[in-house]
C-alpha cells in the first residue's frame, strides 16, 4: 500500500527540509567570515579544548620569551663587568693589577712601590665597582638581594673587640701589672698570689731585679782587665738611695735590688677595647684609622666563619622559568627545569674565605692587601717594610695569579650560561612558530575548502528555494472541470 | 417489500442529499487544510435498507435497497499515531529546552573565539587572564620586590576577579530568568490543562445531544498536542454510562509513566478526568527561622497509650544494645518505622516510640527559649505553619492538585464491593452502633477515603406447615375439636433443611387486654416475633439481613517524584536544580549521614543519576570552586612564616657579637621549652609541622606539634585571662598562630646572652632609627591575602566567584611575598629573592590541584571531580558543556526528525489533501448528476405510464 501523501504533509516537509538547507548554508557562511571550524565548544569539545591548550602554551611560551630576554640583558651587563675585571687584573697592559705587581717586584722599580700600591689599591676599588654594576633597578651581583649594594669597603673590625671592656677597671687581671701575696684566709698563714696595678702595694711579691744588661754568653773572667760585671752578672744591686751599686749572681745578696714580680697576664693596651684594626694589625678606635676591607651582602669576603658565604654561594638561587620544562620534586622545584639567574659577586672575585695561610681567596682582597704593602715601603727608596711583608708580597703575588684564574673560570662560565640563553631564546622562538602552526591547523578552516562547503550549500539552498515554487505547483484541483 | 411507486424518486432524492453533503464536507476539508490540528472529515453513509418481512410478500417482486442514508460526518484519525507522535514531541521538548538552557550557559561560560581581538589572544577570556597573571608572576620572579611588577600581578588578578564576579552575576541573571520562564511554562501548563478539561466539558454536552463536536476534538488535540511537549502524557478515551443503555466517550489524561523507577506510582497520576481537571505547582516549603535551633526542638510523639507527648530528648534505637534490652524486658515490639525511643528520665522504661530520621533532632536538648520554627511574610517568628511565609522548594518538587471540575467539585472515586449476607445479630448490632440507623459513615484506613456502610434486610414469604395434635383415637391419628377440624398444636416452616417452630403465647396488649403472641427462635437462638402471621394462607415472612460497603475516595493532590515527567517542564527544573557532582549524598543514595533512610518528603528529591545531571547549579558552583580554589591557593601561597633555610621558624634577637662584633638584631630559630615525661626539651618551629604555609599539624602522629609542645603554648596562652579556646579545650591551629604572633620588646644581650641593664638595673631596649622600641613576635607571620570576599575587606571566608576580589590590603600595596626563607643568621629574607613566587606561585599553574565538590558543598561526595591545573579545570567546564551540547543537539536531531516523521505520517491520515478532495468532487458532482438522471428518467417511465398508458381515443 502506498502511503497517502497529502498537501499539508508535503508543506510540512518542505519546510523542514528548508529550514535545514537555511542551516547549512549559515553554518558555511559563518565558517567562511570567521575562518574558524568551529566557534563553539558544542561544535567540537575535543578541538576546542586542545586549541585552548595550544594558545596558552603558545602565551605562556611567548612570556617565558621576554623573560630570557630580560635574563639575557642582565648576563650582558655582568659580561659587561666581569670583561673589565678581567681587564683590570691582567689583560689590559699597562695598566692592570699584574702589570703593577710586576714591576713592583723590580727592585729597579723599587722607588715606585708607593704608588704603584696606591694604583694596586685603585684597581682592587675598580674592580669592586664593576661588581656593583646595575640592570635596571637591580645590582646584577648580588645574588637574591638585588635591591642591596653587593660589594662594600669597611673598617677592619676587631675579632677580638669586646664592647664591655674596661682598661681602667683593675679588678680584671689583665689590667694589672703587678703579682701580690695575701693571706688568705687572713691568719690563715696560706697565701696566695693575686694582682694588682698598685707599685706602693705593700703585699707587692717582688724578686731581684734583673740586669737588663747581662750576657748570658759574656765570658767571665773577673782578671781581664775589660771585664764588665755589668755584662756578667744577672741581677742588680742597689743602695740606700736606690741607685746602682753593683751587680751580684747571688739572689740571697741583702744589696741585691728587689722589683714588683709583672704580672703575666697584663696586657698592655688591650687589643679588646678597639673595635676596629689598622693595617699594621693595632687597634684602632674610629673607622676612619682603621683597615679598609671587602664585604659582600655585609658579610666580610675574607672572614674565617664562611657559613653565611657557602650559603649565598651554594643554596642561594634565584631561579626563573624559561621553558626548561618546570616541575616540582618532594615540595621543592626542580633545578635543572628552571634557571638560576642569581649571580653571586662573591663567586666572580676568585672565591671568599681565607686559605691555609690566612690570607684572602679573592683577588680584590689580595690586590687590595697587596697594594698596602707597598704604600707600607720607604717611599724613598722602596724598599720592603720589614722581611715578612716583603714575604707576605711574593706569597699573595702567587695567589693573586690563582685568584685569577679562578675568576676567568667563572668569566667562562658566565659566558657559556649566556650562551644557554641565547639558545634558549631561539628555542623558544621555534616553540612559538610551531605552536602557532599548530593553532593554525586545528583552529583554522581551508579557505578553499571552506568556500566549496559554502558554494554546495548555497547550491542546495537555491534549489530548494526553487523547487518549494513547485510544490504546490498542480493538483487534481486545477483540471476540474465540470 | 419493495418500495412503491414513488420511493424511487426518494431513492433519487436521498442520493441527491448525500452528493450535496459529501460536496459540502469536502469543501469544508479544502477550506481548513490551512487550519491547525484540523482532522479530515469524511461523510458516513449507508444504504437504505426497507425493512419487514411478508410470508404473503409477492415471489416475483425483489427487495430493493430505499437508497442512500447520510449517517453523519467523522474523523479520519490515528490515535495510535497521536501517541507516537506525542511520546516523541515530550522528548523534543524536553531536549530543546534543555539545549535552549546549555546555549544560555554557553552563551556566558563558552570563550572559543571571544576576548581581545589581537593576535592570538581573541580565544578565551578566563583563560587569558590565568596567562596573563602567569605572565605578570613570571616577571615579578625576575624583578621580585619592584612595586610596578606586583601592581601587574595586582591587575591581572583584579582582571580575573573582575571576570570570574561578572561571569556568576551573568550566571544567577540566567538563573532567575529561566526560573521566570519555568514558572510561565507552568501557567501555560495549567492553562492547557484548563482548556482541555473546558473542551472536554463541551464535548460531553455535545455528545449527550448527539452532536460528535468535530472541530472541538481538533481543538483537544491541538492542545494535547501542545501539551505533550511540556510533558509526557498518556491519553486514554474510555466510556461513560449516562443512563441505561446511554454512554458518551470519556477522555482520561494522565502522565505518561515517565519515571524509570517502576515501583513509582506518581509519574502516572490522573492529569483529566472527563470533566474533571488538576493543575500543577510548585511545592512550597514554610520559610525557617534562623534563629530557630532544631537540636533545641520539642519532640511530639506518640506514647505507649496512643497519646500524643512531648520530650525533649529521644534516643536511638539502633546499635544500642541496652535499649535493645530494655525493649525486650518490657515486652514492646518496635513498631514499623520507628527508630527511637522515648525513655524515662532515668532511662529505665520505655515511654513510646517515636520516628525521626534526623540525628539533630534525636539527640536535641529542648530549649523553652528556642525561637519558634517558621518565619511569617511580615518576617516575625511564629510556630505556626499555616502562618509561615511560603517558599518554592529548593528541587522545585511540583505537584498535581486534586481533580476539580468548572464549579470546583472534588472529583470522588466510589467503589462498591459485593453486598455480604450477615447475620441478624449483626445487622441489629449495627444498628445499635451507628445509633439507631442502617449505615455508617467511617474514615477509610488510607485516611483519605470514606467507607459508608449500608444495612437492610430482605424478606421472603413462607409457607407455614401446621403440627397437628395427635391422638390414636382417631382414624387418622390426628385430634379434633368440635367442628372437626384437626386440632393445630403449633405452626412451624422450613428454613435451610431445619425445622422452624412457631410458639404462641399469651401476653397484655395496650388495653390491659390479653391477646396471643407468635414468636420463634431462629438458628443463631435469637426470638423473633411474628407479627404478621397469616393464618388465612398459612404464610409468613422470613427475612436475609445484608452489608454492602461504599467506598468514596476523593482525589488527592499527588507531590510528584523528583524524575516523573519527561519534557520541557522537566528540563526546565533540571536546569534550575541539577548540580551534577555537587549533588548532596542524600539526594542520590536517599540516605541520610546516619544510615536511615530520608523522609518522605526529602526522597521525592531523590534521585540516584543526579551525579550525571548538570543544570545552571552546577556551573555556578563549578565557576565558585573555580574562584574558591584559585583565592585559596594564592592566599596560602602569599602568606606564612619566614624561616630559616632549613625550614624552621625565626625570630629576632639581639646578638652582641652580629654585625662583626658592633651588635645587632639577627634572626634564630623559633623555640619553646616544654616537659617531656621528667625531661626538659627544646622545640623548634618548622614548616615541616604545617599542613600548608598557613595550618599548623596538630595531630603529633602525622608529624604535628608534639602534645607536650601544645601543652606548652597552652600554659603561656592561659596567662592572658582573657584568652578563649575552643570549647572542648584542645589546642587548635589558630592558637598556635596566636602563640606565635605573642609580641615582645627586643632588649640588648651580653655575649652570654644575657641582658644588658642601665644604671637603674632595667633592660635596655634595641630603638629604631625612629627611636620607637623594637618589637618582635615570636614568629614572623608575613603577606597578606591577595584575594578577598569583598573588595573593603581581607575577609577570605566563602570566597565565591560572585564575590572574589583583590584584598582590601593588596588595594592599598605591594604586598607579594618573593620569599619567605632568610639567610643563616637573618630574620628577613633578600631583598630580591623569589624563592616563594617560583616555588608556590608558579607552581600553580604547573601543578594539578585537587578540586573537590565537598570543599563547597559540605553534603557532596569528597571524591575527586577534576585532577589538574586551574586553567585545566577552566577549561574542562567548556568541554563538559560543549559535550553536552553535542550530544543533546544530536538528540534532538534525531528526536525532531522522528517528530517530523510521525507527524508527516499522521498527516498522511488526517491531513486533507487537494487530490483527494477533488477526487471527491469529482465523484459526488457526477453521483449527484446521476441521481438527478435517474429522477429524470423516473419521471419519463412514469409520464409513459401515466399519461402513455391505457385506452387510447
Amino acid at each position: 500500500m502506498i502511503t497517502r501523501t497529502t498537501t499539508v504533509g508535503t508543506m510540512k516537509t518542505y519546510r523542514y527540509n528548508m529550514k535545514k538547507s537555511a542551516y547549512y548554508m549559515n553554518k558555511s557562511m559563518n565558517q567562511i567570515q570567521t575562518r574558524r571550524y568551529f566557534n563553539s565548544f558544542a561544535e567540537d569539545p575535543a578541538g576546542a579544548a586542545k586549541s585552548f591548550q595550544l594558545r596558552s602554551a603558545f602565551l605562556r611560551t611567548s612570556s617565558q620569551y621576554d623573560l630570557n630576554e630580560s635574563v639575557i640583558h642582565k648576563y650582558d651587563v655582568a659580561y659587561g663587568a666581569l670583561d673589565s675585571v678581567d681587564k683590570a687584573l691582567d689583560t689590559e697592559g699597562g695598566n692592570s693589577a699584574f702589570f703593577e705587581q710586576l714591576r713592583s717586584l723590580n727592585d729597579a722599580d723599587a722607588s715606585a712601590r708607593n704608588a704603584l700600591g696606591q694604583s694596586c689599591k685603585a684597581l682592587a676599588r675598580s674592580v669592586v665597582q664593576d661588581m656593583n654594576g646595575r640592570y635596571g633597578d637591580n645590582f646584577v651581583f648580588s645574588g637574591a638581594d638585588g635591591l642591596r649594594v653587593p660589594f662594600t669597603w669597611d673598617a677592619k673590625v676587631n675579632p677580638d673587640y669586646d664592647p664591655e671592656f674596661d682598661p681602667t677597671d683593675k679588678t680584671l687581671e689583665e689590667n694589672c701589672r703587678f703579682l701580690k701575696s695575701v693571706e688568705d684566709p687572713p691568719g690563715s698563714g696560706t697565701f696566695v698570689e693575686t694582682f694588682t696595678d698598685d707599685p706602693a702595694d705593700p703585699d707587692l711579691v717582688k724578686i731581684p731585679e734583673e740586669n737588663p744588661n747581662y750576657d748570658s754568653y759574656y765570658e767571665v773572667d773577673p782578671d781581664d782587665p775589660e771585664y764588665d760585671e755589668s755584662k756578667a752578672l744577672k741581677y742588680i744591686k742597689r743602695d740606700a738611695n736606690g741607685e746602682i751599686s753593683g751587680y751580684t749572681d747571688d739572689t740571697t745578696d741583702p744589696d741585691i735590688g728587689m722589683v714588683p714580680k709583672a704580672n703575666p697576664n697584663y696586657q698592655e693596651d688591650n687589643i679588646k677595647q678597639y673595635p676596629y684594626l689598622k693595617e699594621s694589625g693595632k687597634g684602632a678606635i674610629s673607622k676612619t684609622d682603621a683597615a679598609q676591607v671587602l664585604y659582600y651582602r655585609g658579610v666580610r669576603v675574607d672572614t674565617a666563619d664562611t657559613t653565611k658565604l657557602d650559603y649565598f654561594s651554594n643554596s642561594e638561587k634565584k631561579y626563573v622559568d624559561l621553558g626548561l620544562g618546570y616541575d616540582m620534586m618532594d615540595g621543592k622545584v626542580e633545578s635543572s627545569t628552571v634557571f638560576n639567574q642569581s649571580l653571586q659577586g662573591v663567586d666572580y672575585l676568585g672565591g671568599y674565605g681565607t686559605d691555609k695561610d690566612g690570607d684572602p681567596k679573592n683577588v680584590v682582597s689580595i690586590m687590595n692587601r697587596m697594594g698596602e704593602i707597598l704604600q707600607n715601603c720607604d717611599p724613598n727608596n722602596g724598599s720592603w717594610a720589614n722581611d715578612a711583608e716583603k714575604e707576605e708580597f711574593y706569597r699573595l703575588c702567587d695567589k693573586f695569579e690563582a685568584a685569577s684564574a679562578r675568576v676567568k673560570e667563572k668569566f667562562t662560565e658566565l659566558s657559556t650560561q649566556a650562551t644557554f640563553l641565547d639558545n634558549n631564546q631561539e628555542q623558544l622562538t621555534t616553540t612559538a612558530k610551531s605552536l602557532n602552526e599548530q593553532i593554525e591547523a586545528l583552529d583554522y578552516a581551508d579557505d578553499a575548502e571552506s568556500i566549496s562547503e559554502f558554494i554546495w550549500a548555497k547550491y542546495c539552498y537555491d534549489t530548494s528555494l526553487k523547487v518549494g515554487n513547485s510544490v504546490l505547483g498542480q493538483s487534481l484541483m486545477d483540471y476540474l472541470d465540470l | 417489500m419493495g418500495i412503491g411507486t414513488f420511493g424511487s424518486f426518494t431513492q433519487s432524492r436521498l442520493a441527491i442529499y448525500a452528493a450535496q453533503a459529501a460536496i459540502t464536507v469536502a469543501g469544508n476539508n479544502v477550506a481548513n487544510i490551512n487550519t491547525l490540528g484540523y482532522t479530515r472529515q469524511k461523510l458516513d453513509q449507508s444504504s437504505m435498507y426497507i425493512g419487514g418481512t411478508d410470508r404473503y410478500y409477492s415471489s416475483s417482486n425483489l427487495r430493493i435497497g430505499g437508497g442512500v442514508l447520510c449517517d453523519g460526518v467523522s474523523q479520519i484519525r490515528d490515535k495510535y499515531l497521536d501517541i507516537r507522535y506525542r511520546n516523541e514531541m515530550a522528548s523534543v521538548g524536553g531536549k530543546d529546552t534543555w539545549l535552549a538552557g546549555l546555549d544560555g550557559i554557553a552563551a556566558i561560560l563558552d570563550e572559543v573565539g571571544d576576548g581581545k581581538i589581537t593576535a592570538g589572544e581573541d580565544f578565551g577570556v578566563i583563560s587569558a587572564e590565568l596567562d596573563e597573571l602567569y605572565k605578570a608572576i613570571s616577571g615579578l620572579t625576575d624583578q621580585t620586590s619592584q612595586e610596578t611588577y606586583d601592581k601587574q600581578v595586582n591587575s591581572a588578578c583584579t582582571n580575573l576577579a573582575a571576570t570570574l564576579r561578572s561571569y556568576a552575576s551573568r550566571l544567577e541573571k540566567y538563573y532567575n530568568e529561566t526560573m521566570s520562564q519555568f514558572k510561565q511554562d507552568l501557567q501555560t501548563v495549567n492553562g492547557l490543562l484548563t482548556d482541555i478539561r473546558n473542551l472536554n466539558e463541551s464535548i460531553r454536552t455535545a455528545d449527550l445531544y448527539g452532536d460528535k463536536a468535530l472541530e472541538m476534538r481538533d481543538e483537544r488535540n491541538v492542545k494535547l498536542d501542545k501539551l505533550s511537549e511540556y510533558m509526557k502524557i498518556n491519553v486514554t478515551y474510555t466510556v461513560e454510562n449516562i443512563g441505561p443503555g446511554q454512554s458518551i466517550e470519556k477522555m482520561i489524561l494522565k502522565l505518561g509513566d515517565a519515571n524509570p523507577d517502576p515501583s513509582v506510582t506518581s509519574d502516572e497520576t490522573v492529569l483529566i478526568d472527563g470533566i474533571y481537571g488538576s493543575q500543577i505547582s510548585i511545592i512550597q516549603n514554610p520559610v525557617l527561622n534562623p534563629e530557630h535551633d532544631v537540636t533545641k526542638e520539642e519532640f511530639v510523639y506518640t506514647d505507649l497509650q496512643g497519646r500524643k507527648a512531648y520530650t525533649d530528648k529521644l534516643t536511638a534505637i539502633k546499635d544500642n544494645e541496652a535499649i535493645e534490652k530494655l525493649i525486650q524486658k518490657e515486652g514492646l515490639t518496635v513498631p514499623a518505622g520507628c527508630d527511637s525511643v522515648i525513655l524515662d528520665a532515668k532511662g529505665e522504661h520505655i515511654l513510646g516510640f517515636a520516628d525521626s530520621t534526623d540525628p539533630a533532632v534525636k539527640n536535641g536538648d529542648y530549649d523553652v527559649n528556642n525561637p519558634p520554627k517558621y518565619l511569617k511574610p511580615d518576617e516575625t517568628p511564629t510556630n505556626d505553619i499555616n502562618e509561615a511565609l511560603m517558599e518554592d522548594n529548593p528541587n522545585l518538587n511540583l505537584s498535581i492538585s486534586d481533580l476539580r471540575d468548572a464549579k470546583n467539585h472534588l472529583l470522588v472515586y466510589t467503589s462498591k464491593e459485593a453486598p455480604e449476607v450477615i447475620s441478624r445479630k449483626e445487622f441489629e448490632a449495627a444498628y445499635v452502633a451507628n445509633g439507631n440507623k442502617y449505615s455508617s459513615m467511617t474514615d477509610g484506613k488510607d485516611g483519605i477515603s470514606t467507607v459508608v456502610t449500608t444495612y437492610w434486610r430482605t424478606s421472603q414469604t413462607v409457607s407455614l406447615k401446621p403440627k397437628y395434635v395427635e391422638d390414636p383415637n382417631e382414624d387418622d391419628g390426628i385430634a379434633k375439636d368440635p367442628d372437626g377440624n384437626p386440632v393445630v398444636d403449633y405452626y412451624f416452616f422450613e428454613l435451610d433443611g431445619k425445622e422452624i417452630k412457631i410458639d404462641s403465647r399469651t401476653v397484655k396488649d395496650a388495653d390491659g387486654n390479653d391477646v396471643t403472641e407468635y414468636f420463634y427462635e431462629d438458628p443463631e437462638g435469637l426470638e423473633v416475633i411474628v407479627s404478621d402471621l397469616n393464618y388465612a394462607s398459612h404464610k409468613a415472612p422470613v427475612y436475609t439481613y445484608h452489608k454492602q460497603v461504599h467506598t468514596q475516595t476523593p482525589s488527592q493532590k499527588v507531590d510528584l517524584d523528583d524524575n516523573d515527567l519527561t519534557g520541557r517542564i522537566q528540563s526546565y527544573r533540571e536546569l534550575l536544580t541539577e548540580k551534577g557532582e555537587y549533588t548532596s549524598k542524600s539526594m542520590i543514595n536517599g540516605m541520610g549521614e546516619d544510615g536511615n533512610p530520608l523522609s518522605a518528603a526529602d526522597l521525592l528529591s531523590c534521585d540516584e543519576n543526579a551525579g550525571t545531571k548538570r543544570g545552571i547549579p552546577y556551573y555556578m558552583n563549578t565557576l565558585d570552586l573555580l574562584a574558591n580554589r584559585i583565592a585559596y591557593a594564592f592566599n596560602n601561597a602569599n602568606q606564612g612564616y619566614r624561616t630559616d633555610p632549613d625550614g624552621n621558624l625565626v625570630t629576632m634577637t639581639w646578638d652582641a657579637k652580629a654585625n662583626e662584633n658592633q651588635g645587632g638584631l639577627v634572626g634564630v630559630p623559633t623555640q619553646i621549652e616544654y616537659t617531656d615525661g621528667a625531661a626538659t626539651k627544646t622545640f623548634t618551629f618548622s614548616t615541616k609541622n604545617m599542613l600548608d604555609n598557613t595550618t599548623w599539624n596538630m595531630d603529633p602522629n602525622t608529624g604535628g606539634i608534639p602534645q607536650g609542645v601544645q601543652d606548652a603554648i597552652k600554659a603561656e596562652l592561659a596567662k592572658d585571662p582573657n584568652y578563649e579556646f575552643a570549647p572542648d579545650g584542645k589546642l587548635t591551629s589558630d592558637d598556635v598562630k596566636a602563640y606565635l604572633s605573642l609580641e615582645h620588646t627586643v632588649y640588648e644581650l651580653d655575649k652570654d646572652g644575657n641582658q644588658v641593664l642601665d644604671q637603674n638595673r632595667d633592660p635596655i631596649p634595641i630603638l629604631d632609627e625612629d627611636g620607637n622600641e623594637v618589637k618582635t613576635s615570636n614568629a614572623f607571620f608575613v603577606g597578606a591575602p591577595m584575594f578577598s570576599n569583598h573588595g573593603s575587606s581581607n575577609d577570605t571566608t566563602g570566597i565565591t566567584a560572585g564575590n572574589i576580589s583583590v584584598s582590601a590590603k593588596w588595594q592599598s600595596g605591594a604586598i607579594l611575598v618573593g620569599s619567605f626563607i632568610c639567610p643563616p643568621g637573618d630574620y628577613q629574607p633578600a631583598s630580591t629573592d623569589s624563592d616563594n613566587l617560583i616555588k608556590n606561585m608558579t607552581s600553580l599553574f604547573y601543578q594539578d590541584q585537587k578540586f573537590y565538590p565537598d570543599t563547597l558543598k559540605d553534603d557532596a561526595a569528597h571524591e575527586v571531580m577534576f585532577n589538574g591545573t586551574f586553567r585545566e579545570f577552566w577549561i574542562n567546564i567548556g568541554t563538559v558543556m560543549g559535550n553536552d551540547q553535542s550530544v543533546t543537539n544530536s538528540a534532538l536531531d534525531n528526536h525532531y526528525a522522528t517528530s517530523i516523521e510521525i507527524d508527516t505520517s499522521r498527516d498522511s491520515v488526517s491531513a486533507v489533501d487537494f487530490n483527494d478532495e477533488a477526487s471527491n468532487l469529482f465523484m459526488y458532482s457526477k453521483a449527484y448528476n446521476a441521481a438527478c438522471r435517474v429522477m429524470t428518467t423516473l419521471d419519463t417511465i412514469l409520464d409513459k405510464l401515466i399519461n402513455g398508458t391505457g385506452m387510447t381515443t
